[in-house]
């Protein structure tokens, strides 16, 4: 697989997130924060209703990465990201993002973007990843 | 008081369980992931034990907490069978402008061979509202 500079990642549109998503990621997660699971709770904390783990999120980026560059072709070696807008149920996250640098070995730098339905970025981070020799 | 400024701050450890293929499974269903059959790159975030421990010796009020970012390393891919041991230390806690920022570092090794390196950055506000 070759790469080149600025070129754009396949998207990954994952399915609208569910209430009983948020659920099954707490369980899978052990990230049981209410505010993820309890409506009253999220109230509280001025939010309109339950709002997604950020790790949701990041999952899905992280399932775009392994989309991108199967882990039996290449290692990835750092992924980082920055929780930029909440997702709540019913929210429709694509996942991309754009090759920034080419090392000699092969190896990349991406940029890493998730956005909803409005175009709004959620998420925005860089993976390295090195082509397995 | 956003945190507990004289709380217990020493390092958390624990083993965590062992990876196998219904574990991973049943993190790549939560997801909803077109990829599957090694670990997610974010699967760690099930070793977050040690953090959760944390933010409740630091008595934070999980309304006034937002998580902001979220950083790993790799080293050394999982296997089935690993037995995780796990270790989350506190890195930074700063204070700015009535707002609070806790960074919370953990390593998971197996068999003493370092896995990942977690950094999960966190900032706490009086209100909870968020922008």
């Amino acid at each position: 697989m070759k790469f080149e500079l600025n070129q754009m990642l396949n998207p990954l549109s994952k399915p609208p997130v569910t209430q009983e998503q948020l659920r099954e990621y707490a369980e899978a997660s052990g990230d049981n924060n209410p505010i993820h699971l309890d409506d009253n709770f999220a109230h509280e904390a001025g939010f309109p209703s339950v709002i997604a783990h950020g790790m949701l999120s990041m999952a899905f980026l992280g399932d775009c990465i392994n989309f991108n560059f199967p882990p039996e072709l290449f290692d990835l070696k750092s992924f980082n990201c920055r929780f930029k807008k909440v997702t709540f149920p019913g929210d429709v996250i694509t996942c991309t993002g754009k090759i920034r640098t080419v090392g000699p070995d092969g190896s990349l730098i991406v940029t890493l973007w998730s956005e909803n339905q409005s175009g709004e970025h959620t998420l925005e981070g860089e993976a390295r990843v090195v082509p397995r020799s | 008081m956003l945190i507990d400024l004289n709380a217990d701050l020493t390092p958390i450890k624990f083993t965590a369980d062992t990876l196998t293929q219904q574990r991973l499974k049943q993190f790549d269903s939560a997801v909803r992931a077109h990829y599957s059959n090694v670990a997610a790159p974010t699967y760690s975030t099930t070793f977050r034990k040690g953090e959760f421990e944390f933010l409740d010796r630091l008595r934070v009020n999980l309304r006034n907490l937002l998580h902001t970012e979220q950083d790993y390393e790799y080293f050394s891919t999982f296997q089935m069978g690993d037995v995780p041991e796990v270790e989350t230390k506190l890195t930074s806690t700063k204070e700015r402008r009535g707002m609070v920022f806790v960074s919370l570092s953990t390593e998971v090794k197996v068999k003493n061979q370092l896995r990942v390196r977690c950094v999960s950055s966190f900032v706490l506000r009086e209100t909870g509202k968020v922008g």
